[in-house]
């Protein structure tokens, strides 16, 4: 095992392997970090390249799109409240207020470092998960996945702040119009007029753009104020504080990372859900965290970009233990790797380990060049936030507006970016919480598709599955954890007054 | 020479494409294509199969059309492609400088007048297409169920995973269940991955999928593949094809789900085009898909390609347009959740001499024998003296006539005097 794991190592660092990896990552970090466009693209175009590159050069270079499209991802969620891709809605959540307060330098810094850690956490899991992968993946049925998905619809609580009423309302709002669309199980069409555009649902980038990135600009324009009136202070300061921010929580990366890696193993999660998992537990464990989580507080953005980076090794684990992609992405790499001659399936842990091995060896190098990379050009990044609106609007708006389209090329999600902007912008305007809404979004056509293939396969019985109990005891001590721990405050504030 | 052209951020990759110089020219032409650029358009995004073809078509046709235009991929997902199949029908340019890659039921949608469709087959102009399919039914290797006897035979229900209705892998079993299979079918599986997990895991016995996703899952988990549609693959030589086994019905049914196989990914031009470049283009993509380099580079991908005649995809297209009603009724209870077929219903009549739950089972006394119906507040049709009832509207000791499939089910109707 040795032997592999240092031929896997020896493979990607030759000259020409390296290059491509870093070719890779350099296009991760700016083309995919673009709102709407994501790896898949960035992967499908350079496919044919495949034809012309021994093994090592390919995972190089289609891996390390994929590999490290995240860390880059969160620049646009922090500075400008538009999400560079799925998984960094969150990062919004405590990116943006961050960005407003002067603190973009360290609100970037912390979010590079915590992805590097989370992606070196998921690799190092699926590296310790090699001999137990295949029964590892098998361990839960539908029955169990739909009751992980009420944990996550459980956090819509966490992320409602002081206002549960308006979250749960926003949340069942988001489940409604979640149901738009090919309803996939029957076939019918659902809520769509004949019209059709309407058939594929609402999605779900150019929905956060509008309700995210629409308000922020329209409040910009009101104010007439840059995205940040604060001073910036000492740039390379705030860097150095984010760096230091992601070591110092060190176990809420750890805690992060678990997260996501789980939510990798599950087939048919993703990293939108990823995000908000993680955010919403750190929400509910960190101390003192419902007070100011929202209004900048940084392990808001360390717990998440933590998660979305160790998801990746998370997804390789289904997909090396039975050679079957556990994603479109991961099908389109594969697709990639099989031109090179790598079939994937039992051989990537036998015969081919070494290849294995020089995947996690690349998730690990390059969650750390890229976070280098990414960096070194925080101080740069970080004074757009200084940018006049006049020259901020324009910009941010192309940037909605292409990214909207670019998703999937139709023009009418355009429209209806713009169409929850103006919804985003009164739920802001009136105290109304939005992550909820995007929550129900995105949780409900999968919590839906668990339950409905449970039903079938055990009928009502699939409540008393082992699994399924042992998550809904974890359910359970997620809604009562934060009221006991509000309670022990409490109790502590008395005892000090007395 | 290669190189991606492109412009602006999104624009760069939305409407990429790799050109590549030129080799060959060969037929007459009146040099139309020189200088142009030939849009291919992509029914789905970036990755996947069509978008896979559409961009290796993109590649070689160019050579094979005299003029050397450049080609530009453009991907226009949507609806299940009907978007796409939409754009060439109405907007496309009509000179011959835009092809697409439809998806292959798109006849199916058009017979079965799918929401949207704004094109007609017998209009758009078939270039060829560039690969053959085949579905397999293949079962898990822990299950009983190892042949298709066997599964015929097989008395209590057998398990298959589907993604839903409309899909293939729902599309089959519920051909097999036509034709009086013991076949249940689990819906809510979405991609193959998580359908042969779930055989793994014992929850499901089998499932339907194309033979190119289910390749790999047969070497690794020894899936047992027991029947096929669609064109032959020597891997599984001894496995039967499944319209020679069928009833009349399910024959015709087979046919209609196996035909878009044949011309598995198409590719068409738009109504309008000169019918001199309809044979320029069709004679280039025919050449292209016989060009060794073309080939070379399908071969490590893994996909395979098989040249369809255009007169051959007309035909094909032509016959499901021209399926009868019947055939389409039963397609179509396979593209939705069937409702419960009416069974064959029995009346028992007698005497009131049980009412429990409010009302909501009900017993008679029939022929000295007691028989019990559910009654649902929503569904049973109750008349009590000829007129339209509630179900507390019965009572002790009327004289009743339940009609239901048999004794302990819901009735569909009451009536009593």
């Amino acid at each position: 095992m040795l032997d592999a794991a240092i031929e896997g190592l020896l493979g990607i660092l030759q000259w020409k392997a390296f290059l491509l990896m870093m070719v890779g990552i350099v296009i991760s970090s700016t083309l995919v970090a673009m709102p709407g466009i994501g790896s898949k693209t960035a992967i499908a175009l350079l496919l044919p390249f495949a034809f012309a590159l021994n093994q090592f050069e390919a995972i190089c270079l289609i891996m390390s799109i994929w590999a490290v499209s995240n860390t880059a991802n969160s620049i646009t969620s922090i500075l400008f409240s538009v999400p560079g891709g799925g998984g960094s809605q969150a990062t919004i959540m405590d990116g943006y207020p961050m960005a407003q307060k002067g603190e973009a330098a360290r609100a970037l810094a912390a979010a590079f470092t915590s992805s590097a850690i989370g992606g070196i956490i998921g690799a190092l899991v699926l590296f310790a998960a090699i001999p137990i992968l295949r029964p590892l993946v098998l361990l839960l049925g539908p029955p169990e996945f739909f009751m992980l998905v009420m944990v996550g619809v459980a956090m819509v609580g966490a992320l409602s702040g002081k206002a549960p009423v308006k979250g749960i309302i926003a949340g069942a709002f988001g489940l409604l119009i979640s149901m738009v669309g090919v309803h996939l199980i029957t076939g019918m069409h659902r809520f769509t007029f004949d019209q059709l555009f309407l058939v594929d649902g609402f999605k779900l980038i150019p929905v956060t753009i509008g309700l995210f990135a629409i308000p922020e600009l329209l409040y910009m324009g009101i104010k007439g104020s840059g995205i940040s009136d604060l001073p910036l202070g000492d740039l390379g300061k705030g860097r150095r504080q984010g760096i230091k921010d992601a070591f110092t929580h060190r176990w809420l990366i750890l805690r992060s990372s678990f997260i996501g890696v789980w939510i990798g193993i599950i087939p048919g999660l993703g990293s939108a859900v990823a995000d908000w998992f993680a955010y919403g537990s750190a929400k509910q464990t960190c101390p003192g965290a419902r007070e100011t989580f929202g209004k900048g507080d940084v392990r808001g953005v360390i717990a998440v970009d933590a998660a979305t980076n160790a998801k990746e090794g998370g997804s390789l684990i289904p997909t090396l233990a039975f050679g079957i992609p556990g994603s479109s992405t991961l099908a389109l790499i594969f697709g990639a790797l099989i031109i090179v001659g790598i079939t994937p399936g039992r051989d990537m842990l036998t015969k081919d380990l070494h290849l294995t091995f020089s995947m996690i060896w690349l998730l690990i190098i390059g969650s750390v060049i890229t976070t280098i990379l990414c960096l070194a050009f925080t101080r740069q990044l970080a004074m757009a936030t200084k940018l006049r609106p006049s020259l901020m609007i324009p910009c941010i708006l192309a940037m909605a507006v292409i990214g909207s389209f670019a998703a999937s090329s139709r023009f009418e999600d355009v429209l209806m970016m713009l169409a929850f902007g103006t919804v985003g912008y009164f739920m802001r305007a009136a105290g109304w919480p939005r992550p909820p809404l995007l929550l129900g979004l995105v949780l409900g056509p999968i919590a839906e598709r668990y339950m409905w293939t449970s039903v079938q396969l055990y009928g009502a019985d699939f409540l008393w599955r082992p699994g399924v109990i042992v998550i809904f005891m974890i359910l359970v001590a997620c809604l009562v954890y934060p009221m006991f721990q509000d309670q022990a405050t409490k109790l502590r504030a008395q005892e000090t007054e007395a | 020479m290669k190189r991606i052209i492109g412009s602006g951020i999104g624009g760069a990759i939305l409407t990429s494409a790799l050109t590549f110089g030129a080799s060959t020219t060969g037929l007459a032409d009146d040099g139309f294509y020189k200088g142009k650029t030939v849009k291919v358009i992509v029914r789905s995004n970036p990755g996947g199969g069509y978008d896979f073809y559409g961009r290796l078509v993109a590649r070689h046709l160019s050579k094979h059309l005299p003029g050397n235009p450049r080609t530009q991929v453009v991907n226009m997902p949507g609806a299940g492609g009907i978007v796409a199949g939409n754009y060439i029908m109405n907007r496309a340019k009509k000179d011959g400088t835009e092809i697409a890659v439809l998806t292959r039921e798109l006849a199916l949608a058009q017979r079965t007048k799918a929401v949207g469709v704004k094109y007609d087959l017998n209009k758009l102009i078939p270039i060829g297409s560039a690969a053959s399919s085949t579905f397999l039914v293949v079962m898990g290797k822990n299950q009983p169920i190892k042949t298709y006897q066997q599964l015929k035979d097989a008395r209590t229900p057998v398990l298959f995973a589907a993604t839903g209705p409309g899909a293939g892998s729902y599309q089959y079993p519920a051909l097999l269940k036509n034709d009086g299979f013991n076949v249940k079918i689990i819906t809510g599986f979405v991609g193959g991955q998580s359908r042969f997990l779930s055989i793994e895991r014992g929850e499901t016995h089998g499932t339907a999928n194309s033979y190119e996703s289910t390749a790999q899952a047969i070497s690794e988990f020894g899936m047992i593949p027991i029947l096929y549609s669609g064109a032959e693959v020597p891997q599984l030589k001894g496995v039967p094809e499944i319209s020679s086994l069928l009833s009349e019905e399910g024959k015709q049914l087979a046919a209609l789900l196996g035909a878009p196989l044949a011309a598995g990914r198409p590719f068409f031009t738009s109504p309008g085009v000169p019918s001199e470049r309809v044979e320029l283009l069709r004679t280039a993509f025919k050449a292209a898909l016989h060009d060794p380099e073309l080939l070379k580079e399908a071969k490590r991908a893994k996909r395979n390609v098989a040249w369809t005649d255009p007169k051959v995809m007309d035909r094909i297209n032509k016959e499901i347009l021209g399926a009868s009603d019947k055939v389409i009724a039963l397609y179509q209870q396979g593209a939705q959740k069937p409702k419960k077929a009416p069974g064959k219903m029995v009346t028992h009549a007698g005497l009131v001499t049980k009412i429990e739950r409010g009302g909501r089972r009900v017993s008679i006394d029939h022929k000295g024998k007691q028989v019990t119906a559910k009654i649902s507040g929503s569904r049973t049709k109750i008349t009590v003296a000829g007129k339209q009832a509630k179900r507390k509207a019965i009572k002790m000791g009327m004289n009743c006539k339940f009609t239901y499939p048999k004794p302990g089910e819901e009735a569909t109707n009451v009536d009593c005097k």
